[in-house]
């Protein structure tokens, strides 16, 4: 076969070959509920490796790491990013399983290996193509909260489960959970017997 | 502009965590201890019905604001019983421990 022809059949093929991706990716469709392959993992960690600067990559954590400042970043974080990332770092909210990519274990090397200036940087420019917004305004009292966060983040692998408890009552609540939870407490106290809603689950009988 | 836009970022969070606030809970079943066992605990609700629920070893306990073990489950306590999206025991309250 000539060099032409082995051009053309090669570029036959992988036209076959994308058209028939495509064509099941379509019959498929794409969901935010699958886990990026491992391809897609290493080329958006290589590309968010690539996102930071330098010189924001080498900073080091400015703010002294104390008990208090350990304190204020557990509240900032159960306010603004638990909802996400839950209380522990893990992720394991409704948001942070459903994304794509899913919200990240910081509790596991891949995050707890980034540099202080690193995570300063995801904090406060987000990570394009992902849940990750950029944090804060661009001034010194954001930027502490965000060195803060850095601190938490490297605290996430030993962090306690009174830590966490504590963080659980400074989550952002509805008024109609407020409500349950008041009503809850009255039963709990001996008040009025309260009924149950239907639960969703529950094997129920009589 | 920076600071509207912070604005209407906050909003929309707002927004979002509001009516996922919403969503997110799976229901719960409040009424007294009928049984309680390793493996599920079964509620009397104030309908008469007994409702029974799997407890796993993720399951929390709760005396009040103090964190519990299964032991604090006593039968005929007032109770109210979180659901996961399984329908399983997330979370178990009771009663705060009687001071002595």
């Amino acid at each position: 076969m000539s060099r032409r022809g082995r051009f053309a059949l090669t570029a036959v093929v992988v036209l076959l070959l994308l058209s028939a991706g495509g064509l099941a990716l379509l019959r498929r469709g794409l969901s935010a509920r699958d886990e990026p392959g491992a391809i897609e993992r290493f080329v958006a960690r290589q590309a968010r490796h690539l996102a930071v600067p330098r010189e924001a990559r080498d900073l080091k954590n400015p703010l002294p790491l104390t008990p208090e400042l350990l304190a204020e970043a557990r509240a900032h974080f159960a306010d603004h990013c638990a909802l996400c990332h839950g209380n522990d770092g893990r992720g394991r909210t409704e948001i942070g399983r459903n994304l794509y990519p899913k919200a990240p274990d910081m509790t596991l090397a891949d995050t707890q290996k980034l540099s202080d200036g690193e995570l300063f940087f995801i904090i406060k420019n987000g990570v394009r193509l992902t849940g990750m917004p950029a944090w804060g305004a661009d001034t010194p009292e954001d930027d502490r909260s965000s060195w803060q966060l850095v601190h938490l983040i490297h605290h996430f692998p030993r962090i306690t489960a009174a830590e966490i408890r504590e963080m659980e009552a400074l989550n952002p609540v509805s008024p109609a959970e407020l409500r349950e939870r008041a009503e809850e407490e009255r039963f709990l106290e001996g008040g009025d017997e309260a009924s149950s809603p239907e639960p969703t689950h529950g094997h129920e009988h009589h | 502009m920076r600071k509207s836009t912070t604005v209407l970022l906050t909003l929309c969070l707002l927004l979002l965590a509001s009516g996922l606030a919403l969503a997110h809970g799976h229901g719960h079943v409040m009424g007294t201890v009928a049984a309680v066992s390793a493996g599920r605990i079964e509620v009397k609700t104030k309908e008469g019905k007994t409702v029974a629920v799997p407890l796993t070893a993720a399951t929390k306990y709760f005396q009040g604001h103090q964190q519990a073990t299964r032991s604090a489950v006593k039968i005929g306590e007032r109770v109210v019983v979180h659901l996961g999206a399984k329908g399983e025991a997330v979370e178990v309250r009771l009663p705060a421990a009687k001071k002595t």
